[in-house]
This record gives structure tokens, sequence and C-alpha cells, in this order.
């Protein structure tokens, strides 16, 4: 099949840099990684991580102060552009945005207008990316709507925001970044304001939705559970590096890195008894003047003096297709890390 | 870690470590430094973080550097100004702007000026010409009329101006009028800062009477709710539903004719502060109000601290930033409120002066056309306003520096 | 043999404004034994922050009673006490706030908000008396004693999450209310504050009453949960049972959809239909007649009440015999030996 494997985004050396009245942050640290057609790449960080601004930098939403470096590649139809490169608001990134890529905020109550109802929101963008009459896109808009679950979109079309609930305004929102067919759907922690419930409905109809649109998806959460559940890929990125890549079931059953296991071993599963949360001790440091070292360090358990305090540990393949940047993940641990 | 092979290396290793040792020293001292600036941060309370933001603020921080050159103005009007409140010279009446001269028959003796001679044109209009015969050297520190400085030394001494003692008798003394004399004669720069003595002051007290009465007021409102909030609710929108102007004339006709000036200063600081209360007060309430929803405010609650307490240590501290910000946006209204009532005859009457007293000469056009420097006062008023606006601002982006 | 702390009884909220009357907490019954952790669960809008607020008393009931067992031995009613016995109980019972950002005066320095309640209920306390309480909590709850001079914006959210628990813990109380108290927290730092807690309760002999939407968390830490739904609760009983075999449909649906942090297992929930009805106009009958997949005319026509169906085991559910539900862990232990065969 053609373009099974290729790549619809490679972002490289991606890096971040905020000046503020304290001093410089440096939030995005030379992050890389690639999403393939049809793939759901999670990118799991906690709050402070970077993955928020990674994946408003592929869309040039962050705010202008922030100053990105490196190179964001999307390709659509065989032909590569860098998106870095693409003037801030200009005509030409506007174009791909919301309609190639398109993007899901956490937060749906304050993702559509209060003044306008949502399916003339949702039409708004089919009439700028493809120039389609009102009542075309209407049509569109509908079929869409009705894609999502949204039942009676007729008249759910002609409804404002604070005439749905929290799921169905999630629901709508998908509708508009499906709404155009996108070529990658980011999604910003599209779950976390919904309850467990609506949460099951929601990831589910975005599993339905990749296959049927043919998507990638870049995941964006801090919850390994619907990460399992959702995602090809995993990228666990901490303190604007991404410390770990593999696919999701050798994260899951084989994590190498420290932070990974920390992360896994302080998700309490079900059932699994009720001996004490191993948790990561300290807190992750504020992203200012940061040595060059591991960015984990600090708060690593299993650090050694002089492998560790050394520079940065770049990414190593230390398995067929399973990357980290951990100057002691190895073969030999991975054994022990291996039989859990 | 790196292994040096190179024989070279291991030889320059034992200075390279001295330098290694002072690098990392020096690093260490760096960081330290950085730590304890941090610490700082963390350890400034809101007031601190307020501050420091606020000086960052270069528009406000110059208008702050204005406000207070004005303000010692005004406290210092008597002495820096070289002319008394009731000094007037009926030859200088309408007088322009003296010009000020430093070189007398291609000789430099320093600052002068000349005596101007009043005589017609051929329209029979008054002209003034400059008699450049003698220079009447301006001098620092001259006796002059005799004031009490804060009402509580009598002295005569003033700032500059001509020294009228050693002129010969029968001769007018004369004055050096920056700004250009009024009807009467009078410098009006000297009436500019004494005039500020009222013009600046009303605002600041005005407003000090109406926070007080918007925090008490506001406070009782959002702090109990019910029906005595739908009340002052009420009557707040009242006051402020009516039209302002003929409120001031019903007021102002209220003070009696005829008393002191004191007497009228305080009336119409009242009147200011009587209408200038009921924004305040809605700013109270609705910040008295929303900080109440706050869990600190519930914490507080459930560990048994009294509600008077709440409200002195969480609610009040809570809102006053925003109260500073909007008093201080508040004061430029007031000037305003005051420069109007005077200009209409209503605030200040003469003897007394302020902005709007002296801008009341220019009630009359052909009195613009002819006197242009009587509007002088005009732009003491726009820059004060302007300042406390731009303070105000900086004030508001400092305040509350955690939202 | 064990001793009860607090007996809620019939305990009812209703909020009323101008058109409508919303029952935030429905005639809730249950008890709470010393030294244990009950979870209170729930999505948004089923009225357990509501319920933790009564029990506090930070809301006035519109029904019920909040019995609370003191030091003292004496049992007050909550809801209706003189204020002055209010003071003296209000030491006992103490509240964990959700959000670590507005739980605290951002203009208050740490020693500060944490002293507070000690000043509030001891005025007279010598100063240097004080200062070595702060300083004893604060180490207890793993703050940094060096810190205490700082504000509050110094702090990520896990270190000003210690510092709510400080000031919750510093008058030694007996029973805490910790509403969402690890909700706004990262996972790792999550993981942290839990530890933490649980620590605690060990040290202090404290009974947690933890209202979470988080199932994970609350089968981590309780040992016996509530469910609720609509402001009534659905089902109550420990927390082994309840995430095994649920007897409410309404938890087997609840707990169906917890995403498990496992790719391995297959994720098979229990579809719900429509949406939670609005509080304000509760359906007929069972209140989850509108959404439960069993149920039958009976349902939408009486109302549902707590019943004892196994000892310690209660569900508010005409049909609960007939069912033979599973839970979290029954689940999977079915699929792993599927998957085994």
């Amino acid at each position: 099949m053609e373009g099974k494997n290729q790549n619809v985004l490679s972002v490289e050396d991606l890096s971040i840099r905020i000046k503020l009245d304290e001093g410089t942050l440096t939030p995005v640290r030379g992050v890389s990684f690639q999403i393939r057609q049809g793939e759901t790449m999670g990118l799991v960080g906690e709050s402070g991580c970077g993955k928020s601004l990674t994946s408003k930098a592929i869309l040039g939403i962050n705010t202008p102060n922030c100053k990105t470096t490196g190179k964001i590649l999307f390709t659509e139809d065989g032909k590569t552009q860098d998106l870095l490169k693409l003037k801030f608001g200009g005509a030409e990134i506007r174009k791909i945005r919301g309609k190639d890529i398109s993007m899901i905020f956490q937060e749906p109550m304050t993702s559509f207008s209060p003044l306008f109802t949502v399916g003339s929101q949702i039409a708004e963008s089919v009439r700028i990316h493809t120039g389609k009459k009102k009542k075309e896109a209407r049509e569109i808009v509908v079929e869409t709507m009705k894609k999502v679950g949204i039942s009676n979109p007729e008249k759910r079309f002609d409804q404002y925001p604070h005439e749905f609930s929290g799921g169905m305004l999630q629901r709508a929102l998908i509708a508009m970044a499906l709404v155009c067919s996108p070529r990658l759907l980011i999604a910003d922690e599209p779950t976390t304001a919904l309850d467990v419930t609506i949460q099951a409905q929601i990831l589910e109809l975005m599993n339905q939705l990749k296959k049927d649109y043919g998507m990638s998806i870049l995941y964006i959460t801090h919850d390994l559970g619907t990460v399992a559940q959702m995602c090809d890929n995993v990228a666990v990125m901490y303190l604007g590096q991404i410390v770990e890549y593999a696919d999701v079931h050798e994260i899951f059953k084989n994590p190498q890195h420290p932070y990974t296991r920390g992360l896994m071993g302080s998700v309490h599963r079900i059932g699994g008894g009720k001996e004490r949360l191993f948790s990561i001790e300290g807190t992750v440091p504020v992203a200012m003047n940061l040595p060059d070292r591991c960015g984990f360090y600090d708060r690593c358990t299993s650090r050694e003096e002089g492998a560790c305090g050394g520079s940065c540990p770049g990414m190593r393949e230390v398995s067929p297709g399973h990357w980290v940047a951990c100057w002691r993940a190895c073969g030999a641990e991975k054994e022990e890390g291996g039989h859990e | 870690m790196k292994q040096s092979a190179d024989p070279k290396a291991k030889a320059s290793a034992s200075s390279l470590t001295e330098k290694e040792e002072r690098a990392a020293e020096k690093q260490r001292r760096k960081e330290e430094k950085a730590r304890i600036k941090q610490e700082k941060y963390y350890t400034a309370s809101q007031w601190q973080l307020m501050g420091r933001k606020l000086v960052k603020h270069k528009l406000a921080m110059g208008s702050a550097v204005l406000l207070i050159i004005l303000y010692l103005f005004a406290a210092f009007a008597n002495f820096i100004a070289p002319q008394g409140l009731e000094d007037y010279s009926s030859s200088a009446s309408n007088m322009p702007p003296t010009p000020l001269h430093f070189v007398h028959e291609g000789e430099f003796i320093g600052p002068f000026i000349y005596r101007f001679e009043v005589e017609r044109d051929e329209m029979r209009n008054k002209i003034f010409v400059e008699d450049t015969s003698t220079p009447y050297r301006l001098q620092f520190f001259v006796h002059g009329t005799s004031y009490k400085l804060f009402g509580l030394f009598e002295t005569d001494l003033h700032l500059y101006g001509v020294d009228n003692s050693q002129l010969p008798p029968g001769q007018e003394p004369l004055q050096y009028m920056p700004f250009g004399a009024d009807q009467l004669g009078r410098d009006l720069f000297s009436r500019i800062l004494i005039g500020s003595q009222v013009s600046l002051t009303v605002p600041l007290l005005g407003t000090i009477i109406s926070f007080v009465l918007a925090l008490v007021i506001g406070g009782i409102s959002g702090y109990y709710g019910g029906w005595i909030d739908t009340v002052i609710q009420r009557i707040v929108e009242v006051l402020s539903s009516f039209p302002t102007l003929p409120l001031w004339m019903a007021l102002s006709a209220a003070i009696p004719a005829g008393i002191p000036v004191v007497q009228v200063y305080i009336w119409i600081t009242l009147i200011m502060s009587l209408m200038g209360w009921t924004g305040l007060a809605r700013t109270v309430r609705s910040r008295f109000l929303s900080l109440k929803k706050e869990d600190y405010v519930m914490a507080a609650r459930l560990s048994g601290v009294s509600d008077m307490k709440i409200v002195a240590k969480h609610l009040v501290p809570g809102f006053m930033s925003y109260l500073i910000v909007n008093l201080t946006l508040g004061i430029p209204n007031m000037i305003l409120g005051e420069t109007s009532m005077s200009f209409l005859g209503l605030g200040m009457r003469a003897p007394a002066t302020s902005w709007g007293v002296l801008l009341q000469e220019c009630q009359n056009v052909s009195n613009i056309a002819n006197c242009p420097w009587k509007l002088i006062p005009l732009v003491f008023v726009a820059v004060s306003i302007l300042a406390f606006n731009f303070l105000g601002d900086g004030l508001r982006d400092a305040a509350d520096p955690y939202k | 043999m064990s001793e009860t702390i607090l007996k809620v009884e019939g305990l009812s909220k209703v909020f009323t404004s101008k058109k409508t009357a919303i029952r935030a907490v429905n005639d809730v019954s249950f008890t709470v034994e010393k030294g244990e952790t009950v979870g209170i669960v729930g999505e948004s809008g089923c009225g357990k922050t509501t319920l933790g607020r009564c029990i506090v008393a930070a809301h006035k009931a519109t029904a019920g009673k909040v019995l609370y067992r003191a030091q003292d031995g004496n049992e007050y009613d909550l809801q209706a006490i003189d204020k002055k016995t209010m003071k003296k109980i209000r030491k006992e019972v103490q509240m964990i706030f959700q959000d670590p950002f507005s739980s605290l005066d951002p203009r208050m320095a740490v020693y500060d908000i944490i002293s507070e309640p000690l000043k509030a209920n001891y005025p007279k306390m010598p100063r240097s008396e004080m200062e070595d309480r702060v300083r004893e909590m604060a180490a207890k709850v793993g703050l940094n004693t060096s810190y205490l001079k700082r504000y509050p914006h110094a702090f990520s959210g896990g270190q000003r999450q210690r510092i709510g628990i400080a000031r919750a813990l510093i008058l030694y109380p007996r029973l805490i209310v910790c509403d969402e108290a690890v909700s706004a927290l990262d996972v790792s730092v999550q993981a942290q504050v839990v530890n933490l807690l649980k620590d605690l309760q060990q040290e202090m002999n404290l009974t947690y009453l933890f209202i979470s939407h988080d199932l994970s968390v609350v089968e981590h830490i309780s040992d016996k949960v509530g469910v609720m739904y609509l402001g009534q609760m659905v089902e109550y009983a420990s927390s082994s049972a309840l995430f095994r075999r649920p007897m409410h449909p309404y938890t087997e649906a609840l707990l169906s959809a917890v995403p498990v942090a496992d790719p391995e297992v297959k994720n098979t929930r229990i579809p719900l239909k429509g949406e939670i009805p609005n509080p304000a106009n509760a359906p007929s009958g069972c209140f989850f007649h509108t959404r439960c997949r069993y149920c039958q005319e009976k349902c939408e026509k009486e109302r549902t009440a707590l019943r004892e169906l196994e000892p310690g085991h209660f569900a508010a559910c005409h049909r609960a015999e007939e069912f033979d539900l599973s839970g979290v862990v029954r689940r999977e232990e079915a699929q792993k030996s599927e998957d085994g065969t």
C-alpha cells in the first residue's frame, strides 16, 4: 500500500525558548519524532514537560515570545514543507491549520464562542478552507456531526454552546476538527475535563474516526490509561526532552527509562492491591538554567555519579524500534526490567 | 568518561584542573547568587512583587516622579512662587510672559529681565515694550511678600525673584512672570502653584473619603448580601444616575455664602467624595462576592477563624490592590470635577484660587485671543490627569501578580 | 471492635433559585468507622462535593443529620449544633481542598497559612510553641521547613497540596474530608500525596472521607466506597467487593469505562444511553432508569433506596438480586483466563 509507512509529520530538533523577567525558559529542548500515516502517536508527560508547547508549535499558534527553532516537516500529497519557515499568522500556515492539521483542545467550553451557534462555527471552517457556499457547508457539517455521534444534528446545528453538555460539546469540537478531513489531528488532553463514561465514548469515537478517515493522531496526555487504549507508539517527555520512544506494547511491558518506569509505577491499577504506590521523589525542576546533564538526574533512583553526571544523554536504540535517552539503559538491564 | 591517551594532554592536566577548579568555583558562586535571587522572589509578598513590577513600568514610574514633583511644588508653593495670593499690580494687567535675558549690551551678566513699558499702538491697544536700558537681575532667595510656610513658619523668603528692595524709591516693584499675568496683573505662575494646593489636594482627600465610604458600604453590601445588599445597590444606582452637573450646582448652592476659604475647601472635598464613592463601592462589593467563594476563605472558616478576621486578613487584602488601582484611576475624574466646578464658579471663590478658577478668565474668547498664555493652567490639568492615568495603568499591570 | 465516628442520616441538600430547585444531595445515609477511609465516587454534578461540604457543615443541609462522635465520646449533629460547640468540634473535622492554587491565600506566607487555625483556636498559645507545632507539621507532610517564609507562588502543585494538608492537620483533627485532594496533581505527584495521606492516617489515626472522580485512586486508598449518581447514593460497599462484583448497573458501567494502563487489556465498555439528566428535573422512579440497560417497568415508577443485599454491601436497585455484574477486577480475570485457553 502506498504511503502506509510514509511520514506525515516529522519534527526535527525542535526547541523553544521563552524570555521572561526572571530568565530564559527552555521548555522544549531538541525534540524529534515522526508520525506515520494512520498512526496514533502518544506524547506523554506531566504538566510543564513541554508537550503542549510542542503541539502548538506544529500549528504555529504559540505566542510570539516563544522563540522556536528546528524543523517541522509536514508532508502532504508528496510535497514536504517546513511549517516553521512559514510566516507566523501568514496565509500559508492558515491554509494548513484547520484543514490539513487540526486540533482538539482540552476545554470544550472555552473552545467555542458563546455568541454563535455551534453549527455556524463549524461551518465557518468549511467555508474558509473549501470556499463552499453556506448551504453546502451546512450539509457537510450536519453530516460530520452525525458521524461523531451527535443525535439530531439538524437541530443541534442551530443551538448555542451553552445548550450542549460537556461531552456533546467535545463531540462538536471533534466534528469541527474533522470537517475538512485533516491528515493530522492533534488532540491535546481531549478528555481530561470529561467524566470517565464520557471519556470512554470520546476515545472510542476517535479510534473509529481514525479508521474511517485514515488520518494520523498526535495524542497528548498525562493519562497512561488512555494512552494504553489509544496509541500505536508512545513518546515520553520529561523536562522538554523525549526520554523514551517505543511502540505501546513494548513501552508498557518493558519501560527502560527510569522516569517512564516511575510514571508507570505511580499509576495505581484497579485490583492491584493496597501496597504503597511507587512515587518519583522531588519535583520537576523549572526549565531555566538547566545544567548540561540528564534532566532526570536529581530525581533518578538508579543514577550513577560518574556515568550520569556528565553530558546530556542522547536517544539510543536499545532494541529495534525502542529508543531511550538514558546512559544506563542497556541490554543487561533490559532483562532485569523485562520480567515484571 | 573521557580518556586522554595524548601525553601532552596529561602534562597540562595539572594546570587544566586548576583552571577547571576556578571555573567551577565561579560557576558555584553564580549559582549561589541565582539561588539567593530566586529565594528573594519566593519570599516576596504581594506588595513587594507589585512594587517590582511597577518599577519596571517606565511610563508609570515617569508619571510617579512627575506627580511627586507636582506635589512638592504644591507643598512649597508659597516659597517657590514669587508672588503671594493677594498681590497684584495694575500696571502689569494682562502682561505677556516676561522674556528672560542673559546678555546685556554684549556682556554676559546672568539671568535678568527688562522692565516692561506700557504703550499704545495706533489702534489704542495696550502693548508692552521692553525698556532695555536697565537690566534687573534675577536672584535666588529674595525677600518679598511674607507668608506662612505650611501654615507654621512666618517668613518672606522666596526661591527666586527680582530684589525689589534695591530699587530706587518711587520705582514700581517688578516681577519676573514666566507665564505672564492675568487681568489684575498677578503672576500666573505663582497663581498656578498656589492653585495646585487646591486642585491637587481636593482630589486626593476626596478620594480617600470616598475610599472609606466605598470600603464600608460596599463591604457591608458584599459581606451580608440579601436585602441589605439590594437596598445599597439601589441607592448606588440612584446616586450614579443623577446627572453630575445639576447635582453639583445644587450642592454648591448649599454652601453658605461668605464662609472662610478653608470651609469652602472642605465643602468641595465633601461634595466630590459624595459623588465619587458609588463606583468604588461596586468594585468592593463584586470583589467581596468573588473572594468569598475562594477555597482559602472556606478553609479559614472551617478552621474556626472568626468572620471579622476573615474579612480583615483574607478579603480586604485580597482586593486592596484592585482598589488602589481603581483609586488612582479615579483621581483624574476628581481633578476634572474640581476644575469644572471652579471653572463654572461653583467651587473655590476669590481670593482663593485653583486651576479651575484660573481658567475662568478663559471663558471670554477675546481674552484667549489676546492673552493665550492664560490657557497654561490647562496644561497642568492635562499633565496631572495623564500622569495619574499612566500611574494607574502601571499599577493595574502590576496588581495581583498571581493572576 | 471498631467505633462509628460518622453517621450520615437522610442528608438532603436542595439549591433553590428563582425558577428551579436542584436536589444536589438526595437522602444520603451511610456510616463511617473510625480509622477507615471511605471513598465517594461519581461523575461531575453527582453531588459528591456538596455532600462533603454538608458533612463539614460548610453548607446547611435541607434535611437530615450528620452525627459525629467527638473525642469526648458524645455524639453531635453537625447540622444542628450551636456555635460554641461547633467551635470545639471544628478542630476535629477538617477538609483538604481540590485546587492547590485557590485553596491557599496567595497573600500569606506559608507559615501564616499553616498557623492560621492555631491562632484562631488557641489565641493564647505562646509564639515559640506555635512555631514548633508548625515546624513539626511541615516536616511531617514533607515540606522543607526553611521554606516557611515563602509565599505560595513559589511552590508547585504538589507542594501546595502538602501545605494544604499541613493546615488541615495542624489542629490534630480526627475526621478529614478530602475533596478531590489529588485530582489536580500530576500522576507522579499524585502518588506522592496519596502515599503521604496513607502514612499520616496511620500516624495520626485519621479517618478519611475521600471524595474523587478518579476510580483507581479511590480503589487504592479506600476501605469502603460509595457511588453517587444524581445526588443519590446508589451503591455502598467495601472497596474490594465493589470493584470485583458491583451490584448496581451504574457502578458496572462506570467501572467499565475506566481505561486500563495496559495495552494488552482490551476495554470492554458498557455503553450508557444518553446523558446525565438535569438534576433540576430528575427522572421519575429510579434515577438511573433512563440510561439503564436493565430497565423494566417497575424501575420507571418506583423510587429506589439503598438495600443491604449482602452483609455490608448496599445497592439502590430494584433488580439487583437478578444480576451478576462484573467489576474491573473480575473482568480482567475473565479476560486473562480466556486468553490463556
